[in-house]
């Protein structure tokens, strides 16, 4: 290219090679966080395969081994609670039951919100005022505290939390979904299928549906890692996961009485969390602009 | 007599995910004080750039190369300080742009937002610029100025808009008027009222114009010169009368067949340009028209044909108007390409 | 190039006022909405006492015996038929009758008026610092996108957003109480013991804010009355004080006031618990541990109000001041 830069409205001069290299991070850096991604996937399916040692076994004489000490039985990069057993093992652990809670209720939430976006939006009237106004009910509440007080009235339990958690994120599906089927719904070809007769069950299903399915992916991703902190939030108050099932939001939980002697307990469980909800974050923003580009 | 306004060589890129669009490619013109000069060309063929550029006025998020010089008073536009080019915008060289409706700030009265740049650029006092302000709405046509300058934007027409936006313009009595599309946006009869009225101003004025328009009617409502741009490249540079009636690119000839009149009825129809214009992403090799132009020959699908001189006030990027012309006159002298 | 560069509006569809309607209208429908909202909070919590649970051991103690108990049921006529509970528990709520607490030995609704001040106290420490950081520095990143500042302090919020606010807090007891020894690791005495609770506040939801200022700012950027004050010659900051933030300023501090409300939904009352800061988050946890049924109930339903209430506050300030704008 014979052109060069000699004036423009940003900055004059960034040197090309030092653009470069923003560019491949900026471009290629959402890799890293995937990996870290398929990382903890693997660990919550293969915990065996990560885990030095067994999360159910404690050693009172190996208790509180700040990360990076050793005990007579190996080391410990994490360091150990105290009861003597090993942080890393049981960060491993949780990793199986924190994403498989996070994801079931994220689908449930999301099969609740797209069903009730995709209705209301595509027959709109009352159907749709009714839907709508339960969902904004639920955002106008304080809907922490309800949570709490069901898990509290019901016993907190791994069931009950997959069935609770659900209930925080439909009705952003529904809204966002709501919003989609309205403009679908203007679409000619949405208008051909209707003429020629095409039962409604099939229009939404083959038509309006995955038109939707981008917004979805997008917003789903991004969920799942809100659901994450509530059900840390809420292990972290008592009222979730209740121990031996380990999460990592319980093992913050955990660590914080200890907080002033083993900083660890608290911290690297957390570290863990806030990574991984980063890189949901992260990868959300990616396929958005993705689903953008190709929209 | 120097010029007001000379652009020379100038070629501006972008970066893209697309890859890098070049949207102007080689262009240059001068301009005298007073002059008005059109320039022509299909959406996508440069011409707004080419106006944005002369006051480095980029979008947020554009990626810019810009290469050649605009010199203004003598000074390289692309090369001054911000400081320095701060006070040439909007002081010296004012622009008019397309969106009259979303041009003005709604939630400002349209007085102050005359009057804020005479402050600016005049250090005027803030009753005297506002008195400035509604002399020059006046002047522009808004019935009642002292008292709707205090209104906001949205009770306004969009020619009035527009007329609020020429006066935002020529505020600072500027040497250079940049007019980007100002009519398009406006319905039929109002865009001939405002093309009346920046004519008359910019003449009352002295002001130098560049109009920049898809249109020719609007050129030969206002404009001594014309450049036709083609896929970012300058097709052919004249005068208006030449345009009219001795227009020599082949591509100037096809836009102007599509000009309906009353002539042409005879026919019985438009004749529409055939094919598509080159994408601005990839090599132009050659003449860019030359897969749409029906003369075409082998030099030009190698060989970019630069602007010839081929009389008096008339230049023509076409390697058969070179031919043509070392055929009729002045063999000897060689052909000088500017 | 950034990702929100094409985004549609940052305000929600239900935010924008319907056309042409007075702030009577809109105040009494806001008004009709929250009272409905209200009403299907209290339906569920007595739906669940009542038909998922044994209200009789719902209502007593955890350690009650079994006369005890029975005494309990005849106490609040649990022998009734279904439809005459429902009633009289509504005539009761609402007449501000929220039950007894047995662990604190004085009507919930007392309990929980003494904890209200301190979570408002809280809230609004912490809205202060997260609105004060979220819109300066939104203004800023969103007025010139894609520079060095933009790109840092985006990743910044969006880390902080994807940080867990309770654990946030733990770290800061960690590095400014436990290591540092500035602050008091918790409850609440004098003005240095808010300090790192609203700190964790203005960290968290600073960063949403941050987010939505940012691409409220990058959109208004966009529009054309921007270049034509470029082309009028005014300076970057000039553009951005006299044209932008004239436009924005409203919808920014819309922001704020939401993020408000939703510091309501939830994120208050976990810091709390983790500072042990005196307030309803603190109190609805212990009598959760304690199963005080009828705490938890009146905190679920007091805070309910405040968020209708404050919610109404931004939505109504947000019709004044624009009215007062678009007649001036």
């Amino acid at each position: 290219m014979p052109y060069r830069v000699v004036a423009s409205e940003r900055r004059v001069g960034s040197p090309p090679i030092r653009r470069r290299l923003q560019g491949l991070l900026e471009k290629r850096g959402w890799w890293l966080f995937a990996l870290f991604l398929s990382l903890m996937a693997a660990w919550a399916i293969f915990p065996g395969v990560f885990a030095p040692y067994d999360a159910n076994y404690l050693n009172p004489r190996n208790r509180l081994i700040s990360p990076g000490g050793a005990s007579p039985e190996g080391s410990h990069i994490a360091g150990t609670d105290g009861l003597g057993v090993d942080l890393f093992s049981q960060m491993v652990e949780g990793a199986r039951l924190t994403l498989m809670i996070a994801v079931v209720a994220t689908l449930l939430g999301a099969a609740i919100g797209v069903t009730v976006g995709m209705l209301a939006g595509y027959f709109g009237g009352v159907v749709d005022r009714m839907l709508m106004r339960l969902g904004e009910a639920q955002t106008a509440m304080p809907m922490f505290l309800v949570a709490i007080l069901l898990l509290s009235l019901l016993g907190p339990s791994v069931t009950i939390l997959i069935i609770v958690l659900p209930t925080l994120v439909w009705p952003i599906f529904a809204r966002v979904v709501r919003a989609e089927t309205l403009q679908i719904k203007q679409a000619t070809y949405i208008e051909a299928a209707v003429a020629t007769g095409c039962p409604t069950s099939v229009v939404l299903y083959r038509h309006v549906l995955p038109n939707v399915v981008p917004r979805i992916l997008v917003l789903f991703v991004v969920e799942i890692g809100h659901v994450m902190l509530a059900e840390a939030g809420l292990s972290f108050l008592g009222v979730g996961v209740q121990p031996p099932d380990i999460t990592w939001g319980l093992l913050i939980a955990e660590g914080r009485p200890l907080l002033t002697v083993a900083w660890w307990l608290t911290i690297l469980p957390g570290v863990l969390l806030s990574v991984t909800v980063l890189s949901l974050n992260i990868l959300s923003r990616r396929f958005e602009q993705y689903a953008g580009a190709a929209a | 007599m120097s010029a007001l306004l000379e652009v020379k060589d100038l070629s501006v890129s972008f970066e893209t995910r697309g890859g890098v669009v070049r949207a102007v490619d080689g262009l240059s013109f001068s301009l005298g004080a007073g002059e008005s000069l059109g320039i022509v060309g299909e959406s996508g063929s440069g011409k707004t750039v080419s106006s944005l550029s002369i006051l480095r006025l980029f979008g947020l998020f554009d990626d810019v190369s810009v290469s050649g010089k605009i010199l203004f008073e003598g000074r390289d536009l692309l090369r001054v300080s911000e400081a320095e080019l701060s006070r040439i915008r909007g002081g010296k060289i004012g622009m008019v742009f397309q969106d009259p409706l979303t041009s003005l700030n709604p939630v400002m009265p349209v007085g102050e937002q005359v009057a804020e740049s005479i402050r600016f650029h005049t250090g005027a006092s803030r009753p005297q610029a506002h008195r400035r302000a509604v002399e020059m709405l006046d002047r522009v046509g808004i019935p009642d100025a002292n008292k709707r300058c205090e209104e906001l934007p949205h009770s306004f027409s969009g020619g009035m808009r527009q007329r609020v936006m020429v006066a935002i313009a020529l505020a600072c009595e500027p040497k250079l008027l940049i007019a980007d599309e100002p009519t398009t946006a406006l319905d039929v009869t109002v865009q001939a009222q405002v093309l009346l009225l920046l004519d008359e101003l910019r003449r009352e004025m002295g002001i130098a114009l560049i109009m920049i328009t898809h249109d020719f009617g609007v050129v030969a409502a206002t404009a001594d010169r014309v450049l036709v741009m083609y896929a970012a490249q300058p097709m052919e540079h004249c005068s208006i009368h030449h345009l009219f009636q001795r227009a020599n690119h082949p591509y100037t000839e096809g836009l102007l067949r599509l000009v309906p009149r009353f002539e042409h009825q005879v026919h019985g129809r438009l004749h529409p340009i055939e094919g598509q214009p080159p994408a601005l992403t990839e090599e132009i090799v050659g003449c860019p028209f030359a897969p749409r132009c029906s003369f075409t020959l082998d030099r030009c699908k190698q060989e970019r044909p630069p602007l010839f001189r081929i009389g008096p006030d008339h230049e023509s990027a076409c390697w058969l108007a070179a031919e043509r012309a070392e055929r009729e006159t002045l063999p000897d002298k060689p052909w000088k390409a500017v | 190039m950034s990702s929100t560069d094409n985004k549609e509006s940052v305000l929600p569809a239900r935010r924008r006022a319907r056309a042409g309607e007075g702030i009577g209208v809109l105040l009494l429908r806001r008004l009709r909405d929250g009272i409905i909202t209200l009403l299907l909070v209290v339906a569920v919590i007595f739906v669940l006492a009542h038909v998922v649970g044994d209200p009789a051991l719902v209502f007593s103690p955890v350690d009650a015996s079994d006369e005890e108990v029975e005494r309990i049921a005849r106490a609040f006529g649990l022998d009734r038929p279904f439809w005459e509970r429902f009633g009289s528990y509504f005539a009761d709520i609402f007449t501000g009758d929220f039950g007894e607490s047995w662990w604190q030995n004085r009507p919930a609704l007392a309990a929980v008026a003494e904890a209200l001040p301190n979570t408002i106290y809280l809230t609004l420490a912490g809205i202060a610092g997260a609105a004060l950081t979220g819109i300066v520095g939104g203004v800023f990143a969103g007025s010139r996108p894609g520079s060095l500042f933009d790109r840092g302090s985006n990743f910044f919020s969006i880390s902080a957003l994807s940080v867990p606010n309770f654990w946030l807090g733990l770290l800061f007891i960690v590095i400014f109480s436990v290591q540092l020894g500035w602050f008091p690791t918790s409850g609440m005495f004098g003005v240095s013991s808010i300090v790192l609770p609203a700190l964790t506040i203005a960290v968290v939801h600073g960063g949403r804010v941050f987010q939505l200022v940012r691409s409220a700012t990058v959109e208004e950027m966009s529009k054309p009355y921007v270049r034509v004050a470029r082309s009028k010659g005014f300076p970057h900051r000039m553009v951005l004080w006299r044209h932008v933030l004239r436009n924005t300023g409203l919808t920014t501090a819309t922001i704020a006031g939401w993020e408000y409300v939703r510091l309501w939904g939830g994120a208050v009352f976990a810091i709390e618990w983790v500072f042990a800061w005196p307030g309803i988050g603190t109190l609805t946890i212990n009598a959760a541990e304690r199963q005080d049924f009828f705490v938890l109930q009146a905190a679920v339903i007091i805070a309910g109000v405040f968020v209708i209430v404050s919610n109404l506050v931004v939505d109504l300030l947000y019709r004044v001041i624009d009215n007062r704008i678009k007649s001036s």
